[in-house]
C-alpha cells in the first residue's frame, strides 16, 4: 500500500516537472511571438511640408498587354465534309499566332518585354491581372452574298467559345517560376457562353516584388499562348448550300486590371 | 558587276514590298500600356482616380495610353458600374451612373504604332447630387482600327479580341467640412512569413473624411551600432481606408536585416499632409503561425493539471472524477467505478474474499479425505468376508461343466 502510494507521488512529480519545462518552452515561445507588444520608448508625431527639386526623374514603370491578335481565324478541326458544313456538328480551332504578354516598362514606350526601359514604381507599386470577357453570347454567319440567319447560334454550355491557355515563361523579379511562383496563371481552359459564364481569370501577379526596374533581368512578366475553339451545331440548314460561310463569334475582351496602387 | 546588281534589285525589292509586309506580319498584335498620372487636389497625389468635389465643382485627373503594338488602334473610353464580387471590386458591363458627369478631353481616336496620348478627364458633379460616394470604373479599350481580312473559300469562324485596362474612379461629395483629409500612424509589427521574408506592418487609422491611399516607406536605425541603418523602404500604397477604417502598409525587408532593437522612422503622406512618426523597438521578427502559443498553452495546461495532482492530496485518485466536466459522457461512465475507489478498502474486500475462498477450499479439502478413509474401510471389510469366496468357487465349477 506504502508502495502504491510512493509510486503516484513520484509520477506526480515528474509530471509537474515536465509541466513546468513545457511552461518554460512555452512562454519563451509567446514572448517571442508577441515582441510587438514591447512597448513603444520613444514616440513623436510631426508634421512636415514637401520638399521639390529639379531633378531628372526616372521613367515610372507601367504594366503593358501585348501580343493579342487583332481577330483570329478558326479553321475546321473535326466534322464536316471536306472543311465545309454537312449538318453535323463542326469543330474549329486555332492557336494564336504569338504569345500573349503582360510586362514592366518604362512610360515611354520604348521598351518591350525581353528588354524593358528603366523605370520605377515611384510610391505605387502594383500587381496586375489578365482576363478574359465577352459581353455578346451569339455566333452571327455570312456567306458571299450576305448574312445567313439560319446558321446563326446562341453559345451554350455544350458549344461555347473555349480559349486554353499554356504558361510560356513568367518572371518575378528576375526569377523564372521555376524559382519563384508569384504568378497565378489558369490552368485550364475558360468557357464563355452566358452572362453568368463570361470571363474568366488568364495570369495574375498580386503585387511586384521590385519598386527599381532596372533592366529585364529583374522586371516582372507573363507570358502564355492561347488556343481558340468554336463547335457549330449540328442540325443548321444554309439558306444558299453550296456556298462559303463565315461565323464571327463575340469579341474576346482581355481586361487589365491594376490592383494595390 | 552582275553580283552588285542582283544585290541592288534585291534590295529595292524588299524597300518597295517591306510596308506591306511587315503590315501584315505586325497587323495581328494589339498592345497598349496605360498610367494614371498623379496630381494634387483634395484626394490627389495618388495614382488613383479619385476625385473629392463639392456639388458644383469640377476635378480634373489625368491618364496616358501608351502604344506597344504596330498597328493603328482604335482607342474607345468608357466608365462602366463598378460591382463587387467576392468582397472585391470589379468594372461590369452596363455603364456607370456616373458616366454623365465625368468626359474625357478625347474618345474614340486612332493610337498611332508606339505613340502616346495624355487624357483628360473632367468630373463635374451635378449640383442637385446627394453627398456620398460614388464608383465606376474608366475602361480604356484598344481595339483593331481596320477589320482584317478573310479567306472565303472554305468554312471558318473569326473572333475578334481587344485590350481593356480598367481602373477604378471613386468620387466623393461633399462640402469642405466633409472633405477633412488627417491620417495617424498607429503602431508598427514586425514578422517573419511563411516563405522566410521579414516584414514591418505599419497600421494607420484614417482621422479624416476623404479616403486614404498613403504613400510611406520606413528606415531602421540600431541602437546597438551606431552605424547600423536599413533603408528607407517604400511600401505599396494602403488599402484604401475610410473614415475611421485602420489600415496597414506592409514593407518587406531584405534578409539582411538583423533583429535588434532600432529606432524606426516612419514616415506617410497623403497629397500635401506628411506625418512622421519615430518607434524604438526591439525587433525579432517572429514566425507568423500558432505553434510556439499552442506549446505555451499545452506547458499551461499540463502545469495546472500537475498542481492538481498535487493538491488533491495521496487518499484517492479522484482526479478524473473532479475534471469529469472535461470528459464527454460516454467515457466518464467507464470511467466512474475505477476513479472513486479506496485502496485499503478495496484491499480489505480482497482480502475478506480470499478468506472467505480459502476457508471454504479447506472445508472441501477435509470432505473428501473423510470420503476417502470411508472408502479404504470397506474395501478392507469386503476382502476379509468367507460367504463371497464360496459363491465365486461354486460359479467357476459350474462354468467348467
Amino acid at each position: 500500500m506504502r508502495n502504491s502510494k510512493l509510486y503516484k507521488e513520484k509520477s506526480q512529480g515528474v509530471l509537474s516537472i515536465i509541466a513546468g519545462l513545457l511552461l518554460l518552452v512555452g512562454a519563451s515561445a509567446l514572448s517571442a511571438g508577441v515582441s510587438y507588444s514591447d512597448e513603444t520608448a520613444a514616440e513623436s508625431d510631426s508634421d512636415a511640408s514637401a520638399t521639390t527639386s529639379t531633378v531628372d526623374s526616372q521613367e515610372k514603370c507601367t504594366w503593358y498587354l501585348t501580343g493579342i491578335q487583332a481577330s483570329i481565324s478558326l479553321d475546321v478541326l473535326s466534322g464536316g465534309t471536306g472543311g465545309k458544313y454537312d449538318g453535323t456538328e463542326m469543330v474549329l480551332e486555332k492557336g494564336a499566332d504569338s504569345d500573349l504578354t503582360v510586362y514592366t516598362s518604362g512610360n515611354q514606350g520604348t521598351g518591350s518585354a525581353s528588354a524593358n526601359s528603366e523605370c520605377t514604381f515611384y510610391n505605387g507599386k502594383t500587381g496586375v491581372s489578365v482576363s478574359n470577357s465577352i459581353d455578346t453570347y451569339t455566333v452571327t454567319a455570312v456567306d458571299t452574298l450576305g448574312a445567313d440567319t439560319n446558321m446563326n447560334y446562341s453559345l451554350s454550355v455544350t458549344n461555347p467559345l473555349k480559349v486554353t491557355y499554356t504558361e510560356t515563361t513568367c518572371w518575378n523579379n528576375g526569377n523564372t517560376d521555376a524559382l519563384e511562383n508569384a504568378w497565378t496563371n489558369n490552368a485550364s481552359a475558360i468557357n464563355m457562353y452566358s452572362a453568368e459564364n463570361a470571363s474568366g481569370s488568364v495570369m495574375v501577379l498580386a503585387l511586384v516584388d521590385t519598386l527599381q526596374v532596372n533592366d529585364e533581368s529583374v522586371s516582372e512578366r507573363c507570358s502564355a499562348s492561347s488556343v481558340y475553339q468554336l463547335k457549330i451545331p449540328a442540325g443548321k440548314e444554309p439558306t444558299r448550300p453550296g456556298d462559303n460561310i463565315t461565323f464571327t463569334g463575340p469579341s474576346v475582351v482581355f481586361d487589365v486590371t491594376l490592383p494595390n496602387s | 558587276m552582275k553580283k552588285s546588281r542582283y544585290v541592288l534589285s534585291l534590295a529595292l525589292a524588299l524597300f518597295i514590298f517591306a510596308p506591306i509586309l511587315g503590315y501584315k506580319a505586325a497587323a495581328a498584335e494589339l498592345g497598349i500600356g496605360f498610367n494614371v498620372m498623379p496630381t494634387g487636389g483634395k484626394v490627389g497625389g495618388n495614382n488613383r482616380l479619385w476625385f473629392a468635389l463639392s456639388q458644383g465643382e469640377s476635378g480634373i485627373r489625368q491618364f496616358q495610353i501608351i502604344s506597344s503594338s504596330d498597328i493603328d488602334q482604335l482607342i474607345q473610353i468608357t466608365f462602366v458600374e463598378a460591382k463587387t464580387v467576392d468582397g472585391q471590386a470589379i468594372a461590369g458591363s452596363e455603364q456607370s451612373q456616373i458616366s454623365s458627369w465625368i468626359t474625357p478631353n478625347s474618345n474614340n481616336f486612332i493610337l498611332k504604332p508606339r505613340q502616346s496620348r495624355d487624357v483628360e478627364i473632367i468630373t463635374k458633379v451635378p449640383v442637385n447630387i446627394e453627398d456620398g460616394t460614388y464608383r465606376a470604373y474608366l475602361k480604356v479599350t484598344a481595339s483593331a482600327a481596320r477589320p482584317s481580312k478573310t479567306k472565303s473559300n472554305v468554312t471558318q469562324a473569326i473572333v475578334k479580341n481587344a485590350i481593356a485596362f480598367n481602373r477604378e474612379v471613386y468620387v466623393l461629395v461633399g462640402n469642405a467640412e466633409s472633405l477633412i483629409l488627417d491620417f495617424e500612424v498607429l503602431d508598427l509589427k514586425d514578422f517573419t512569413d511563411k516563405d522566410g521574408s521579414k516584414h514591418i506592418a505599419v497600421e494607420f487609422k484614417n482621422l479624416g473624411k476623404v479616403p486614404l491611399g498613403l504613400k510611406a516607406n520606413l528606415t531602421l536605425l540600431s541602437t546597438d551600432f551606431v552605424n547600423l541603418s536599413y533603408g528607407p523602404f517604400i511600401a505599396g500604397s494602403t488599402t484604401m481606408l475610410e473614415e475611421g477604417d485602420i489600415g496597414v502598409a506592409d514593407f518587406k525587408l531584405p534578409n539582411e536585416v538583423a533583429p535588434g532593437r532600432y529606432r524606426i522612422l516612419v514616415q506617410a503622406s497623403q497629397d500635401s499632409v506628411f506625418k512622421n512618426k519615430v518607434f524604438e523597438k526591439t525587433m525579432t521578427f517572429p514566425e507568423l503561425g500558432g505553434f510556439r502559443v499552442i506549446i505555451f498553452l499545452l506547458g499551461l495546461i499540463l502545469l495546472v493539471l500537475s498542481i492538481f495532482l498535487l493538491r488533491s492530496g495521496l487518499r484517492k485518485i479522484d482526479v478524473l472524477t473532479k475534471l469529469k466536466f472535461l470528459i464527454p459522457m460516454s467515457l466518464q461512465k467507464s470511467f466512474k467505478r475505477d476513479d472513486e475507489i479506496d485502496i485499503d478498502k478495496f484491499l480489505q474486500e480482497i482480502l475478506v474474499k480470499n478468506k472467505r475462498k480459502i476457508e471454504r477450499a479447506e472445508k472441501r479439502q477435509n470432505l473428501t479425505k473423510a470420503a476417502k478413509l470411508q472408502k479404504k474401510r470397506i474395501v478392507k471389510s469386503k476382502k476379509k468376508s468367507p460367504a463371497r469366496k464360496q459363491v465365486k468357487k461354486k460359479n467357476t465349477k459350474i462354468r467348467s461343466k
